[in-house]
């Protein structure tokens, strides 16, 4: 069993579950520790507030997939005592040697019934690749019909605002927009009512008349409207056409794919290395969740992916929050949605492998840093120019030398470019100050991981630090 | 190249989105970009498009404008994102220096592990320290990512999670953080500066003497009176320490004479005592006499004893009439310049605290007035106590045996009547010398059974306490802790069938307040009353809530656990009546007990 404080934090929903379990070893709640005797499995009781203590376990029989039960009524799983039990095995607490009850057998013979099933289900799904259900186009077409209906309010809440003039979006008019966005939910177009939200929230953040980002959310929401609107006739028009994979206006229309749909397009790659580099949370406010976002870089491609992980409001103690990864993790299917220069990346947990970089491995990386900075902000320049993708990607850049520019540090390449290192929004601790006290100004052999800002307001292209990547480590300037 | 057309037809066209695009038709002010980006037309398409776009708009009637002004915006936007910048056009450029070498540089810390500690650093919410308590026992301030917010916790609102940043974390990072605490060093007076000034000098901050100097030329009298502190360090400073302890500011002032009691040179002392016997400012005695207390005073100690000496033949020789502001002036004074004797060690000022002691002249005077209040005793006792620790326990306890503690006009002495019960028990007095000496203290109530239950532990207490301490339950009882020292005590001298006791016992189960009677309630136990279990039951049933600090003494007690079993059911009917949860709790301690 490897039980460190990593691995039972990687377990834990969020860092305050994990802290509570580690409070309740502390405080010695814990009795009749017990393991069984190919150790495989602890288990053992927590005095909680009633009379009766918890019956917790934890059982690695697949060291994968640890299985953590507890009889608390907690809605949170795994629970504060699980995660105590945990930690008690990892601070060195006495387990004593016992045999495994028979309801822990009988329920590991279940999981092993189940871990069947699925991998029947996934033998069915390669099947249907190869011979993809029949579309039925009646359904599809009425969607599309929905959706285009949508499309067509959404359209003259747009327009309304535009002839209107966003000076005249008072309180009142506010919340009646808001309500006619609300209606949006109606009709399959989640993707466009999001968008709708956004540009309420950067209506909310205006200060001193400064509208560049509602303008530019408003752009969006525009060139959103007319390309679903010409996919979506398209579409109608010609059911059989597979959806479009080239860009990601299926998902920014409001489509959640589903893993089965990615590996029908072919959209998956089979046994893949991806590395985290670095990995932030935050709070989309306009989707009432908070988004745990890591940039992975894949080692046999180089290419840049992202993971999401969306925790609704609403249900965010009771879904677990992603982590920083610092193992390499072998994938066998890593399935990759449709998006541009850094496409969102899924795999089914618990079938991943995981190894420690090497030095190798660092080196690697370092040959899939973009080494002349001019062709890179061409390159980026071309993709952001599109209204509807990302205009923040993350690139990865080959550092040459560094120096300060007034308040900014800037980087060169080796053949001049340079380009600003800034932080997108100005605050007293921050990804750049962070960069600003390590960089040295002969940067030979460091790569930098950063976010790209192209501000049309001031003009300034530059770029977010995440990471700086040595021959030895990796430096997390965020998480 | 920065196109600024633009950048200026985006101000336009953000206008008009502000405005409405119903104002549009006809806009002048984007009439006038048309030959300007017709002429740039010349060289790219898009700009000619741009152009006709604008054309258009300007044609547009209101049903079409918001069309063609998204159309005209969606474009521009477009083209703006290929043009940006990738620096700053003229700003100074410099070479970038790195404070923390990259190779000491450590990240290995998860998002989960540094997440609520940088929380803690930042947000005001309740248990912070304690998250940083067990993030530092995790040794999770290895991380470099947490010292920026570790400087910036140097000034946080809470103090005490300021004080565990500064006096723990910080310094068990060590050199790492330096170049942290220097970053955004603004020199503005603040705590937060303070005491970054203070790590520094404590992470030998190569260029501390620079940020010391300018300190010095500013007026930021915290940041200076830390300064001077920093300064005492180097006997090169002797004289500018001397000047300083003359400063206009009071903060500097005073930290100027703790750094001439620091430096404890001929030179700095003799500028120390002189400001002391000619000090003017009543508000600075307590600074100066705080420096003065801090130095064994290898130099000038003639001097500024006779200075005491004066102060308190001026107290004495106060008339009986003299108005009360004169008499708490002088009084104050006295308590404050005794204080300056701490850490002497010098027979002197035995002979000193004799006169005030055993002086008929000093008790008399303060007797006099009803409106010596308590805290100016206080303030007099500990200085002298403070003074008194630094002797041998000898001179300490040969000076007590002969001070006349037990003198009924004297109430200030109590506290040194328990201390001298202290140092007499510290020094393996038998239990005998320790009755004989402290008897009479007892019975003129200097002394009490609270008092007295130390001495338990280390077997010193004499048998002949006894009947005097059963002496204190006879009247009117109003309960606190020291009878239930006096109980303790009882319990631990009698033998363990003593009559005497138990009708004592018997006799305080109708005095007390059932709520206050844990100790007798274990007594009674421990003693095997008759029907004990029962009196108690009946004398618990009628508990209500009381103090807090006795209601949960109840709560918390263990004696329940020694109750039969049969009382479970009794104390459950008590709570199903009262509804008070302590019966719950007796109920469960009854039932788990083994």
């Amino acid at each position: 069993m490897n039980i460190t404080q990593k691995t039972i934090e990687e377990l834990a929903t969020n860092a305050k579950a994990a802290q509570n379990g580690r409070d309740l070893v502390g405080k010695n709640k814990f009795s009749n520790l017990r393991i069984s005797a190919d150790k495989t499995l602890i288990w053992g009781e927590c005095a909680g507030s009633g009379k009766a203590p918890y019956l917790c376990s934890a059982d690695y029989v697949d060291e994968c997939n640890p299985m953590l039960r507890c009889n608390c009524p907690s809605m949170q799983r795994p629970c504060k005592h699980v995660l105590g039990l945990l930690y008690a095995y990892e601070k060195g607490n006495v387990f004593t040697t016992a045999e495994i009850s028979e309801d822990i057998i009988s329920k590991r013979g279940k999981i092993e019934q189940r871990q069947q099933k699925k991998n029947q289900e996934k033998e069915q799904i390669r099947e249907k690749t190869v011979s993809p259900k029949a579309v039925n186009k009646n359904t599809l077409v009425k969607k599309i019909d929905a959706q285009l209906s949508g499309i067509e309010i959404a359209d003259k809440i747009m327009k309304n605002i535009v002839q209107q003039g966003l000076s005249s979006i008072d309180a009142k008019v506010f919340q009646t927009l808001r309500e006619q966005s609300k209606e949006l939910g109606n009709y399959y177009i989640a993707g466009i009512q999001n968008a709708f939200n956004n540009l309420w929230l950067e209506l909310e953040n205006v200060k001193n008349e400064e509208y560049t980002a509602v303008i530019d959310q408003i752009n969006y929401i525009s060139a959103l409207l007319r390309k679903s609107t010409e996919y979506l006739q398209k579409r109608r028009e010609n059911p059989d056409m597979p959806p479009e994979i080239s860009s990601a206006i299926e998902e920014q229309t409001g489509t959640v794919w589903k893993l089965t749909e990615l590996m029908q397009l072919g959209l998956w790659e089979e046994n893949a290395e991806i590395l985290q580099l670095s990995f932030n949370c935050y709070d989309n406010q306009a989707r009432r969740e908070y988004v745990d976002e890591g940039v992975w870089l894949n080692l046999k491609s180089g290419k840049i992916y992202k993971t999401k992980n969306y925790r609704p409001y609403r249900a965010a103690k009771y879904i677990k929050s992603d982590n920083s990864e610092f193992n390499i993790l072998q994938i066998k299917e890593l399935f990759i949605y449709p998006g541009d220069i850094n496409p969102r990346i899924r795999w089914e947990n618990g079938t991943e492998k995981s190894r420690r970089p090497d030095r190798n491995d660092l080196e690697k990386i370092q040959t899939f840093a973009a080494e002349n900075y001019a062709e890179t902000v061409k390159t980026v320049k071309n993709s952001i120019k599109n209204p509807l993708t990302d205009k923040r990607p993350v690139i990865l850049l080959s550092l040459h030398s560094s120096y300060i520019a007034g308040d900014h540090s800037v980087i060169k390449d080796r053949h001049g470019n340079k380009l600003t290192v800034c932080d997108m929004e100005k605050s007293e601790v921050s990804a750049e100050t962070q960069l600003k006290s390590i960089l040295p100004a002969d940067a030979r052999g460091l790569s930098l991981l950063a976010m790209v800002n192209n501000d049309v307001k001031t003009g300034l292209f530059s770029v977010y630090p995440l990471s700086l990547i040595t021959s030895e480590k990796i430096i997390r300037l965020l998480y | 190249m920065k196109i600024q057309a633009l950048y200026d037809l985006q101000q336009e066209t953000n206008r008009l989105f502000i405005a409405g695009s119903k104002f549009s038709k006809g806009d002048p002010r984007i009439q006038k970009f048309i030959p300007v980006f017709n002429k740039l037309g010349e060289k790219a398409p898009v700009f000619k498009k741009i152009a006709s776009d604008l054309e258009e708009l300007l044609d547009a009637d209101i049903q079409q404008s918001a069309e063609k002004l998204t159309a005209i915006s969606t474009l521009l936007y477009s083209v703006l994102y290929t043009q940006g910048e990738t620096v700053e056009a003229d700003v100074e450029e410099k070479i970038q220096q790195p404070t923390v070498d990259i190779n000491n540089v450590n990240t290995n810390h998860s998002y989960m592990q540094l997440k609520p500690v940088i929380e803690a650093l930042t947000v005001s919410s309740s248990g912070r320290l304690e998250v940083l308590k067990d993030a530092f026992e995790r040794k999770i301030f290895e991380d470099s990512r947490t010292f920026h917010y570790l400087v910036l916790a140097l000034g946080d609102k809470y103090s005490e999670l300021a004080d565990y940043v500064e006096k723990t974390v910080i310094p068990f990072i060590g050199k790492p953080v330096v170049s942290f605490l220097i970053q955004n060093f603004t020199f503005e007076d603040r705590a937060e500066n303070v005491r970054r000034l203070r790590l520094l000098n404590k992470l030998k901050y190569e260029k501390l003497q620079e940020t010391v100097d300018k300190i010095m030329s500013l007026s930021c009298p915290n940041l200076q009176a830390e300064a001077v502190n920093i300064l005492s360090d180097n006997i090169a400073n002797e004289q500018l320490i001397i000047e300083l302890a003359d400063d206009k500011n009071k903060q500097v002032r005073e930290a100027a004479y703790q750094a001439l009691a620091k430096m404890n040179t001929r030179n700095s002392l003799e500028k120390l005592k002189d400001v002391y016997i000619k000090n003017k400012n009543k508000t600075s005695l307590p600074a100066i006499a705080c420096a003065l207390a801090s130095t064994r005073l290898p130099f000038f100690f003639p001097e500024v004893f006779n200075q005491i000496i004066r102060t308190l033949d001026e107290f004495v020789s106060l008339e009986k009439d003299a108005d009360n502001k004169q008499f708490i002036d002088k009084f104050n004074k006295l308590s404050i310049e005794i204080g300056i004797l701490a850490n002497k060690n010098n027979e002197q000022i035995i002979e000193f605290f004799d006169k005030i002691f055993n002086g008929k002249k000093f008790s008399e005077i303060l007797s006099s007035r009803k409106n010596a209040s308590s805290y100016n005793i206080d303030s007099l006792t500990d200085a002298i106590s403070a003074s008194l620790d630094s002797f041998d326990n000898e001179k300490v306890l040969n000076f007590y045996t002969h001070s006349r503690l037990e003198m009924p006009d004297a109430a200030w002495k109590e506290v040194f009547c328990r201390k001298f019960l202290h140092k007499a028990s510290e020094n393996g007095y038998s239990k005998e010398k320790i009755y004989d000496l402290f008897a009479p203290a007892f019975d003129k109530k200097i002394i009490h059974a609270g008092d007295l239950h130390f001495l338990l532990s280390g077997n010193q207490l004499c048998q002949r306490w006894i009947p005097k301490i059963y002496e204190i339950f006879k009247g009117n009882i109003k309960w606190d802790y020291r009878f239930d020292c006096a109980l303790e005590i009882i319990d631990a001298c009698e033998p363990d069938r003593c009559e005497k006791f138990d009708e004592l016992m018997v006799y305080l189960t109708g005095k007390i307040n059932p709520t206050e009677a844990i100790v007798l309630y274990k007594l009674m136990i421990k003693r095997k009353l008759p029907d004990c279990f029962e009196t108690i039951y009946l004398m618990a049933s009628k508990v209500r809530t009381g103090s807090y600090y006795y209601y949960h003494k109840l709560h918390e007690s263990d004696l329940w656990k020694s109750f039969p079993k049969d009382y479970a059911p009794k104390f459950k009917e008590l709570s199903e009546q009262t509804n008070m949860e302590l019966f719950n709790i007796i109920v469960e301690k009854i039932q788990s007990a083994e």
